[in-house]
């Protein structure tokens, strides 16, 4: 297990993102090193995950969305292959919160981690049959080369710090 | 177009745009060669992903079908679009509906293809581009140069002089972080205060109505998340049956189109999405009482996609992803871009498809002899295309069809009124080279002396548009046949082969013919010579597909008898191996099949008997050597074979990347293309500068050609330069 998750880290680095191994008791501890206030998330997001943190606003308003720094967000799997993470929309606005500010910060469950590309095309199969209306396939931050050189930070997020969390 | 103009344009598009075109395309290039030479099963994904859009294209009015009900399940609408006109009244009839003053777009080349900003600012509707390139050709007003990169034309400082223009900016934005920035805040309101979201689709699932996006800046994710209407504009050649099919393509999308592993996002939507919509005139509201009503419309387009379909020559274009591997693989589109290599709408070597398909034949007209039928994006298109054949079958076309000013003046007036009709005299002369060099042949030297005189330069430039700058080749009267003919054979060889004498080792190059007579005997090979006859690749060039036709079958005839069970047919102009393996399939069907299997590329033929009978080719060389392989060798893959037999003689060899010479048979010697010809000899020469103590090598006798023309260097034929060390 530990090998899939040092993959998955090594594989995010490479396609300049980042991430850490986290544990639900340690989550919120670490949670304060990777966010830049003022950050966002949603209700069930701290419900899952049972973080009480006041930095982090549950409950954000539109034009908290708007000046946010960090968005926090669960994904639903991660691919080893390619430090990928699977980020579902829904009725909260987990699609608003991950795309508008600049660094988005992911918890990804441990057993969430798949080897390769073919296993989360079956689970977004599967997803999108049901209720998921939104599933991106995100490998680091937003990119563009389009102004003469590649640079980080297009319309999406400028930095993506996944925490792994290995215990779930 | 005449030729003059044609000149004109490429050589002001070469000097405007080439260098960024260049420096990009060949940057996609290298990355996908490394990122697909990592990916395990490459082969196998590519059968898939041809297996599933072959399926779908034949499946298609089902799948629209059952696409149309999983979209009006799920709450949205589905419209058909029969061409540009009828999509724009849809649109139109989308905004009115929704009282929209503002649209907001990401990438999408089919919204090129109807014109669809212009429609839509008819319409009185605001529309911004938020694909940074994008957006770059919407304030430069002009037209993409490349499907998936629109502005790689431009240069940082010009795309820096243009938002200064544009904006007003008192001192201009000095580096690629500044201008990302800046255009993002810009497209950053004007999202915020869009009413409608317009994105394309490279997917669309039949089973689940979703549309997938492949995008890296996510503005396409914001152009379906913020606004409250999401209009998806698609042709219908999209759909596939299920994300569950997506597997193979997007293992080969990005890879084949950016060099990359995976783009940044890879977004699948079911729309109408369950996002809430943002109200950004009410900053109070929290994100979880805003309203999650949502508007969806999918616009299926056939412009000309439905006759695609019924095409059998053409259909392969609907299995096209979009990747651009095809441009970014082809010489010509590396030096000169979709500027020149493109029509109205699309660019690149499948564009001759394209266009043909949703412009008509004229829009394709005037590029489609760009593609020189080099094969690079063969292997390289992850639908495994057969883009060259496309372009041949579209240049037929163009042939057949009634003269309309494409040519000039003086070709019309010399053109006969046979079936001949459409035929330049430029395209007639080529097809029939191998006349020309058998009457120069007959009366060398005088031929040779008189065609290098300027007065014969001139009418050739102006009759046959052949360019006065290049070096004709020197016609021998010593035929390579001739001089074979007179050998004793080898006693008791190890096999027997038969050479094809093709007509440059024949009349131009005979020195290639000895020395693999040389070599093969020196193996203990018997070798004989089978009759001169042209393999059609002369005319095919020209898209003269009956001609070549009837050549290819005279060639089999001819070499018919040595296809017996102990007999191989050895090819020495990898060229005319290429017309052996690929071409004749095409155009003889599987009686062409024993050739294909029984013929082989000197040096492939030298290595296999060197492994069969645990020899080997030795001699006392040491040193340097830079080798060029010809472009149809590295499509067929057997470029290694030389390599492989010049290390066993002894030398150290590093191999040139360029993926042609930009010679490629009589396309250097056309007037029209000259320049661009040249600019890529100079690419090809910088890799072999810097070397002088190096033998430069190359395979193909146009290779040889223009290496002569834009180095400095004596290069010679591998098999000529291993016979000299014997």
């Amino acid at each position: 297990m530990s090998e899939l998750i040092d993959r998955f880290l090594d594989n995010l680095r490479a396609h300049a993102g980042d991430g850490t191994v986290t544990s639900s008791a340690k989550l919120w501890a670490d949670l304060k090193h990777v966010i830049e206030p003022p950050a966002i998330t949603t209700v069930s997001l701290f419900d899952r995950y049972d973080i009480d943190a006041p930095a982090i606003d549950a409950n954000p308003t539109v034009g908290e969305l708007e000046v946010a720094e960090t968005g926090v967000t669960e994904a639903s799997l991660g691919i080893a292959r390619y430090g990928s993470v699977i980020l579902q929309g829904g009725i909260e606005g987990d699609e608003l919160i991950s795309l508008y500010p600049t660094r988005h910060v992911i918890l990804l469950p441990s057993s969430a981690i798949v080897e390769d590309l073919p296993a989360a095309i079956s689970q977004l199969t599967t997803a999108h049959e049901t209720s998921v209306t939104t599933s991106i396939v995100a490998t680091g931050p937003s990119a563009t080369a389009d102004m003469g050189e590649l640079v980080y930070g297009a319309h999406g997020p400028t930095e993506v710090h996944v925490l792994v969390v290995n215990d779930r | 177009m005449s030729g003059g103009d044609t000149a004109d344009r490429i050589r002001r598009l070469l000097e405007t745009e080439g260098e960024a075109v260049k420096r990009s395309t060949t940057t996609f290039n290298q990355g996908r060669y490394q990122r697909l030479a990592e990916l395990e099963h490459h082969e196998q994904l590519r059968d898939r992903t041809r297996a599933i859009k072959e399926s779908a294209i034949e499946h298609l009015p089902e799948l629209l079908d059952q696409v149309t009900e999983s979209v009006e399940t799920n709450g949205g609408s589905v419209h058909l679009a029969a061409d540009a006109t009828d999509a724009h009244r849809v649109v139109h009839e989308i905004v009115d509906m929704y009282d929209a003053e503002v649209a907001v777009k990401s990438k999408s080349m089919t919204t090129e293809e109807i014109g669809l900003n212009d429609a839509l600012e008819g319409a009185g509707v605001e529309v911004w581009e938020t694909d940074l390139g994008e957006f770059i050709i919407q304030l430069a007003d002009e037209s993409p140069s490349h499907i998936t990169a629109p502005a790689i034309h431009h240069s940082q400082e010009e795309i820096a002089a243009l938002f200064a223009e544009r904006f007003d900016l008192e001192e201009p934005l000095t580096d690629a972080a500044a201008l990302t920035r800046f255009a993002r805040s810009f497209l950053t309101e004007r999202i915020k205060e869009a009413d409608i979201g317009i994105t394309g689709a490279n997917f669309i699932a039949a089973d689940s109505g979703t549309i997938v996006l492949v995008t890296s800046e996510g503005n396409a994710r914001k152009c379906v998340a913020l606004p409250p209407v999401h209009i998806a504009i698609a042709g219908i050649e999209k759909i596939i049956p299920s994300i569950a099919d997506l597997d193979p393509f997007i293992q080969l999308l990005a890879r084949s189109a950016t060099g990359q592993d995976l783009s940044a996002y890879l977004s699948l939507f079911t729309p109408p999405v369950d996002t809430p919509v943002p109200t950004f005139e009410q900053p109070e509201t929290p994100i979880e009482e805003l309203s999650d009503e949502r508007s969806f419309h999918l616009i299926l387009l056939d412009n000309g996609r439905w006759d695609l379909r019924a095409d059998t020559d053409l259909k392969e274009t609907l299995y096209c992803i979009r990747c651009s591997a095809c441009a970014n693989s082809c010489a010509n589109f590396q030096h000169v871009g979709g500027h020149a290599f493109g029509g109205e709408t699309y660019s690149g070597g499948i564009a001759t498809g394209w266009e043909t398909g949703v412009h008509g034949i004229d829009s394709a007209a005037q590029f489609t002899d760009l593609c020189t039928g080099c094969t690079r994006c063969v292997p390289n298109c992850p639908v495994k295309i057969d883009i060259p054949w496309i372009n041949t079958v579209v240049r037929d076309r163009l042939n057949r069809a009634p003269a309309d000013g494409r040519f000039d003046a003086i070709y019309r007036g010399l053109r006969p009124t046979s079936e001949a009709e459409g035929i330049s005299i430029q395209r007639r002369a080529i097809a029939n080279v191998d006349r020309l060099l058998r009457w120069a042949s007959l009366t060398a030297p005088v031929s040779t002396s008189l065609t290098e005189t300027r007065p014969v330069r001139l009418l050739a430039e102006h009759f046959f548009g052949i360019d006065r700058r290049r070096t004709l080749p020197q016609v021998t009267g010593r035929r390579f046949s001739r001089w074979a003919a007179d050998r004793e054979s080898v006693q008791a060889p190890r096999r027997s082969v038969v050479i094809y004498p093709d007509i440059y080792t024949e009349y131009v190059r005979p020195e290639r013919g000895k020395a693999a007579v040389t070599l093969l005997e020196s193996l203990g090979i018997a070798v004989e010579v089978a009759p001169v006859v042209e393999s059609g690749r002369a005319p095919l060039s020209q898209g003269m597909v009956k001609q070549a036709r009837t050549r290819a079958a005279q060639t089999l005839d001819s070499l018919r008898p040595s296809l017996g069970a102990d007999s191989d047919v050895v090819v020495i102009e990898p060229s005319e191996l290429g017309m052996f393996r690929r071409e004749y399939s095409r155009l003889l069907g599987d009686e062409s099949s024993a050739l294909a299997e029984r013929s082989y590329e000197l040096f492939e033929y030298l290595f296999d008997v060197c492994e069969a009978y645990d020899t080997s080719i030795e001699t006392e060389a040491n040193g340097h050597a830079i080798y060029h392989p010809h472009c149809q060798a590295r499509t067929l893959g057997i470029e290694t074979y030389t390599t492989s037999i010049l290390e066993m003689a002894g030398l150290d060899v590093q191999t040139t990347t360029a993926e042609c010479c930009g010679m490629a048979g009589s396309f250097g010697f056309k007037t029209q293309y000259y320049d661009l010809s040249m600019a890529i000899g100079e690419s090809l020469a910088e890799e072999v500068e810097g070397a002088e103590e190096a033998v430069v090598l190359a395979s193909g006798t146009s290779c040889l050609d223009q290496l002569t023309a834009v180095t400095d260097t004596e290069p010679i034929h591998p098999a000529v330069w291993l016979a000299k060390q014997r």
